[in-house]
């Protein structure tokens, strides 16, 4: 009988990699800024407000990044995995060659490492499918914002008609001059709203994470206190464990 | 259940309400649309209204040129707008328009100034996209203060 890993968790580590041509803040940004780059100029003179820069910049992160993130914990995820596999796996390979009261504390303490590393695992995947679902999120919400631009640049398209008329007095009684102003800060509004989601996600993904690093906090007071009994034992009953030498 | 457990599945409900989320831009996005077809019908009213102005000659002989050629189908309000459309008649109009975008502002800051009905809508529309850009400008404040959790 030896002990042998029943995984080994060093070969899932990898360089976490996302698939080319993934980052959609690129085309997000190019596209708002081909849709209405040519009106920013009359936008801000007669509006006082920057749609690219208040409604396309702040969501220009390096998305792709976060992409690389979310693929790093689903590996992490998986080699916590092993390792709580390893661990539990010597509860029972070591059933032949070991008994005692040591033996039975070692293949106890075994079992809760290897539910501490499982739920490690399940704090990996949490905080890739947290990032995960903060990138679909920023996704929704380039595609909701970019629509938004491009009506936001009708709007702008149709307010330079109608201040093109070179008669005097071409405003006044122009109802429509009104209508397109309230449309344009009514679309202003709806994009600001999706913005707005996509902060909101983010805040609730940090309290999220925040919880899932307590819980790794808590499992490693456990983990020092779990090795700290083990070797109290093992120190009180060394006869018998090193008759056995640990079953190995 | 073990206090981990607890922390996960309640880690889990969070997870579910951010995913949540991703449906109610999409909705959001399908509502935004509605509106702006609404939009576009009505505009579209005043574009006709405008081609007949400008066929007769009414807003000037450089748009009497432009209809004349959007007639024709050589261009379109929009290459006008963007400047793709580079003829002397349209760039004319746009010198115009930029002539007149101050006044634009002064029409906007009278609206708001004023106490008619019909200046409401436009009253509201922008209030509430000032009042909510300022508080995702201090949303965003909010979370870049927010240290990180430590891994160690």
């Amino acid at each position: 009988m030896s002990v042998v890993e029943k995984v080994d968790p060093s070969s899932l580590m990898c360089t976490p990699t996302v698939p080319p041509g993934d980052d959609f803040v690129e085309e997000f940004e190019s596209s708002c800024g081909f849709l209405i780059g040519h009106l920013l100029g009359f936008c801000r003179s007669a509006f006082n407000v920057d749609p690219v820069y208040e409604l396309v910049k702040p969501l220009c992160g390096d998305w792709g990044l976060m992409g690389q993130a979310q693929a790093g914990w689903g590996i992490a995820g998986k080699m916590c995995t092993g390792v709580g596999e390893n661990f539990t796996a010597l509860s029972t390979n070591t059933l032949d060659v070991w008994e005692g009261e040591a033996a039975d504390a070692f293949r106890t303490q075994m079992v809760t490492l290897g539910k501490n590393y499982t739920t490690y695992s399940e704090g990996c995947d949490l905080i890739g499918e947290l990032t995960g679902s903060l990138i679909e999120v920023a996704k929704s919400a380039a595609l909701g914002i970019g629509t938004l631009i491009s009506f936001l640049s009708d709007i702008l398209e149709r307010l330079v008609i109608e201040a093109s008329v070179p008669v005097v007095g071409w405003l006044v009684g122009a109802a429509d001059i009104a209508i397109h102003i309230r449309s344009f800060w009514s679309k202003f509004d709806r994009a600001i709203t999706l913005l707005r989601r996509v902060l909101d996600a983010i805040e609730k993904a940090i309290d999220a994470i925040y919880a899932v690093i307590n819980i790794m906090h808590a499992i490693k007071v456990a983990l020092a206190t779990v090795a700290g009994t083990a070797a109290a034992i093992n120190a009180t009953h060394m006869d018998g464990a090193a008759r056995n030498q640990f079953g190995v | 259940m073990s206090e981990a457990d607890r922390m996960i599945a309640q880690v889990r409900a969070m997870l579910g309400e951010i995913q949540s989320i991703s449906e109610d831009i999409q909705k959001e996005t399908r509502e935004a649309i509605k509106e702006h077809q609404d939009y576009l019908s009505k505009a579209e009213e005043g574009d006709e209204e405008r081609a007949k102005k400008a066929r007769a000659g009414e807003l000037g002989p450089d748009w009497q040129k432009i209809q004349r050629r959007i007639d024709l189908g050589e261009t379109s309000p929009g290459a006008i707008a963007l400047g793709a459309d580079d003829s002397t008649a349209a760039q004319n109009l746009r010198r115009t328009a930029a002539e007149h975008t101050e006044a634009i502002a002064e029409y906007q800051r009278e609206q708001l100034d004023s106490d008619a009905d019909s200046a409401q809508d436009l009253q509201v529309a922008y209030g509430a996209a000032q009042a909510h850009l300022r508080e995702i400008r201090e949303q965003v404040a909010r979370i870049q203060a927010r240290p990180l959790p430590t891994l160690d």
